[in-house]
């Protein structure tokens, strides 16, 4: 009963989202002006319905109903009841019903927004109605998670212990959010468009649209990377993998489109820029979504059981994507306004041109392989030097006008203005230098162009944290711009440290002779082999020590898991404030038996990247409560 | 005509993906049946009807051509295999049958046996699911069957019907069969 009333849901939930979006039609047909108050109902009912549904799924999921095949192919009565939950969005069709619940609970959000310009809000709920019907269409007719299934199987199917962590429960729903998020902003700018009044004003009501979602990618991609650290046992965070790089595409998008909105907000100017890139955000979140769900490029068979569903989600982004570009292009915005180059808002245009360059190279590494696939070439991936030679060259500039650009007026300013900025901020490049020459590095020069660029940045921040406090002007908004810049300043250094300086051992360890490795002396004490419940695991226990006093101990496995032929190594990590040690069992033995072969990584700096994560998206969260808050006093002087 | 530019941007894209689906989805819908096929049995933790362990070991199979079926009397499906299993053996007596009782009792499956045929050699059980969590069971029925050597050749996820019995697995276990004489 309860999988037909989730399913039940959704289509009365279609069936309003088709009327929520021909609401401003039928105004338009005839000539009810009445109607468009319905709408803001509408909205809500459609996020009750999918809220219910989606409850009916978590129940589904929760008492392990086989009778429903969702369940059966995804879960199983020997998992925990916490990750029996949450997998029902570890799959396509339960992680596209959150999709829509996100969706439907923004819509929601948007309804109940106070404003004074209803025409827009309407008209956004009307394109947001069209958005999820679509949506709903696809989830119903090709990823139906309420299929039943006869005869009943006596268990589900699935017992893959890989993916019972917390990290990958929490990761997708918060990516989701980042991605659905700008699915708003897209609603916005479209409605925009048809009542051509994106401006000021407009801009003003969309900003914390664009914050929330970008907090919430940041946030995303950085509990991905974290958990890509924790669990996959290469020592590394980021790899360059199609279905990271897919992820970074809507954020650097995002990110272009968050500080050019705030021009328009200020200036006036940009409005056709912004709204291109309105678009483009949202769009490159669905194709991104598409080639990764698709499998048109990690696997071939996620989607090869049934096709339909690729060709129904393609013509879904073709009809979303393209009714938008051609409103787009036939929208007038009205007299260009000039931006002066040497400005807050010129530096922003650069970075965005900047921001969106690197948009491409991501893009052209995902498409490249494809379009060679597709030419009869075979095997060809992307490898990490690519991204060293295109993409950082592109972000490097990017943090160094980051610096400077809040220093700077809005419309324009004096060349000696922008010089006395520039020699304030030479003292990174002194720290920079200092830093390079204590490290005494082969890899000193690259080192010092990383740790420049991020004192560099960080420097920048704090004079204008400084200004704004002298001048009283500290708001919570511009407190949240500070910590997002720090915070990419504390990634960039990160990133430095942990590419650069990076130590690592790949080689076989003896039972009673300790193995040196820089300050660290390991030693191995213990193997053992156990038989566990679906697995068998090799458990090695080590003593590390630094400077001949024992720091801790760790205990790395690997687990053979027959039934689903896969070897998994389970790193032991132990983090300093300062670096971590990472250490990796290794598939074999060397020799006979008494070696064991391990991989050792001694990352500097890796904290630095988790915390520069945490503190962009937190930056972008405090810039948004600025706003709210702000617009909520407004409201009651 | 600038304005257009995105828009044929986006033309392009779209149309190189539309390709790119169409172009891999052909010739490439395989089932997913049957992930255990050519790997080793492995020794499955059982019991025996006086709830001692009697595990299935390597040696159960070495030298012989053995169907394996789980199976339990309260499963629908299971009753209505059971008539093909059991011509299945008069067919190929040759070949050995255990059968794995999950989640049920001596005491149940007995009497279920006298009822709807019994074509096993010898019955086992696996109270707590353990060898049906080792071998990765969906759901009962499930047959496999294992040559000589101790590999898995066939894997059935829900009941055999009469033109599987006929046309897959009989031409199968003959062969297997005949295979393991010409190996002795």
């Amino acid at each position: 009963m309860i999988p037909e009333l989730g399913q039940l849901c959704l289509v009365m939930a279609l069936l309003l989202s088709l009327l929520q979006a021909s609401v401003p039609l039928m105004q338009r047909l005839c000539g009810i002006h009445r109607i468009s108050g319905l709408v803001r109902p509408l909205a809500t009912l459609v996020f009750m319905l999918i809220a219910t549904s989606f409850a009916a799924l978590i129940h589904a999921y929760a008492f392990s109903d086989f009778s429903v095949l969702n369940v059966v192919l995804n879960s199983h009565t020997a998992k925990p009841l916490l990750y029996k939950i949450v997998g029902a969005w570890g799959n396509h069709e339960g992680s596209m019903l959150l999709w829509m619940l996100v969706l439907a609970g923004c819509g929601f959000l948007v309804a109940y927004a106070r404003t004074r310009d209803t025409v827009l809000q309407h008209a956004t709920l009307a394109v947001l109605g069209a958005v999820s019907s679509g949506f709903l269409a696809f989830i119903l007719f090709t990823s139906n998670p309420f299929l039943r299934v006869w005869p009943i199987p006596a268990n589900g199917e699935d017992l893959n212990p890989l993916l019972q962590d917390i990290g990958l429960a929490l990761h997708p729903p918060t990516l989701y959010v980042g991605y659905v998020g700008f699915g708003i902003v897209f609603a916005y700018a479209v409605a925009g468009m048809l009542l051509n009044r994106i401006d000021r004003e407009w801009a003003r009501q969309v900003q914390p649209w664009i914050l929330f979602p970008w907090a919430f990618l940041t946030l995303g991609i950085g509990a991905g990377a974290w958990w890509a650290y924790r669990e996959l046992g290469w020592g590394g965070w980021w790899f360059w993998d199609p279905v990271e790089n897919v992820s970074l595409l809507p954020w650097l998008a995002g990110t272009a489109l968050l500080h050019s909105n705030l021009v328009l907000e200020r200036r006036g100017s940009l409005a056709r820029w912004v709204a291109l890139l309105a678009i483009l955000t949202f769009s490159l979140s669905l194709i991104g979504t598409f080639i990764v769900r698709s499998g048109l490029i990690t696997s071939v068979h996620a989607f090869a059981s049934d096709p339909t569903r690729g060709i129904f989600i393609l013509s879904y982004i073709v009809l979303v994507t393209g009714i938008a570009l051609f409103l787009y292009a036939r929208s007038d915005f009205g007299q260009p306004s000039r931006v002066r180059l040497l400005s807050r808002s010129g530096f922003i245009l650069i970075n965005n041109l900047l921001l969106l360059a690197a948009t491409g190279t991501v893009l052209l590494s995902i498409l490249y392989p494809l379009i060679l696939q597709l030419s009869g070439a075979q095997g060809v991936s992307v490898g990490p030097q690519y991204f060293n030679t295109t993409f950082l060259p592109l972000a490097a500039p990017l943090a160094l006008l980051a610096a400077i650009a809040p220093l700077l007026p809005w419309d324009s300013a004096r060349r000696s203005q922008l010089v006395a900025h520039l020699k304030a901020l030479c003292p990174a490049l002194g720290v920079a230098a200092i830093v390079a020459l204590a490290l005494r590095d082969s890899a000193a020069l690259l080192v010092m162009v990383g740790v420049a660029l991020g004192f560099w940045l960080c420097w920048g921040s704090l004079r204008y944290l400084h200004r704004q406090l002298r001048a009283r002007m500290l708001r919570l908004r511009q407190l949240g711009s500070f910590t997002a810049h720090m915070g990419l300043a504390v990634l960039i250094l990160g990133i430095t440290f942990t590419a650069l300086l990076k130590q690592t051992y790949e080689g076989p360890i003896t039972h009673g002779v300790p193995l040196q490795f820089g300050d660290f002396t390991l030693r191995l004490e213990q193997v053992t082999q156990a038989e566990e419940h679906n697995y068998t695991v090799r458990r090695a226990r080590f003593t590390i020590e630094e400077h001949g006093r024992t720091i801790t101990q760790l205990s790395p496995e690997l687990r053979d898991y027959p039934v689903r032929g896969m070897q998994t190594t389970e790193a032991a990590l132990y983090s300093m404030p300062w670096r971590d040690i990472y250490l990796v069992l290794g598939e074999s033995d060397y020799g006979d038996g008494s070696a064991l072969g391990v991989r050792l990584y001694i990352t500097p700096g890796q904290q630095l990247i988790w915390f520069g994560f945490v503190l962009a998206a937190l930056g972008g969260g405090m810039a948004l409560g600025g706003i709210l808050l702000n617009r909520h006093t407004k409201e009651h002087v | 005509m600038i304005r257009m530019i995105p828009v044929l941007l986006f033309s392009v894209l779209a149309a190189l993906l539309f390709v790119a689906l169409i172009g891999s989805s052909d010739g490439d819908v395989k089932r997913a049946n049957g992930p255990l096929i050519d790997q080793p049995m492995k020794t499955l933790p059982l019991k025996d009807a006086e709830s001692a362990d009697m595990p299935l070991t390597p040696e159960d199979l070495h030298g012989k051509v053995t169907l394996i079926n789980l199976l339990a009397s309260w499963c629908a499906p299971c009753e209505a295999e059971m008539g093909e299993l059991v011509a299945l053996k008069d067919d190929a007596e040759a070949v050995q049958f255990i059968g794995i009782a999950w989640n049920d009792s001596p005491i149940t499956i007995a009497p279920w046996l006298k009822k709807h045929g019994d074509p096993f050699d010898s019955m086992r059980y696996d109270p707590g699911g353990r060898a049906a969590i080792a071998l990765g069971v969906r759901g009962i029925p499930e047959t496999y069957v294992v040559d000589a050597k101790g590999t898995i050749r066939y894997q059935l996820s829900g009941p055999l019907t009469e033109d599987m019995r006929k046309n897959e697995v009989l031409p199968l276990l003959k062969q297997l069969q005949s295979e393991a004489d010409d190996a002795r």
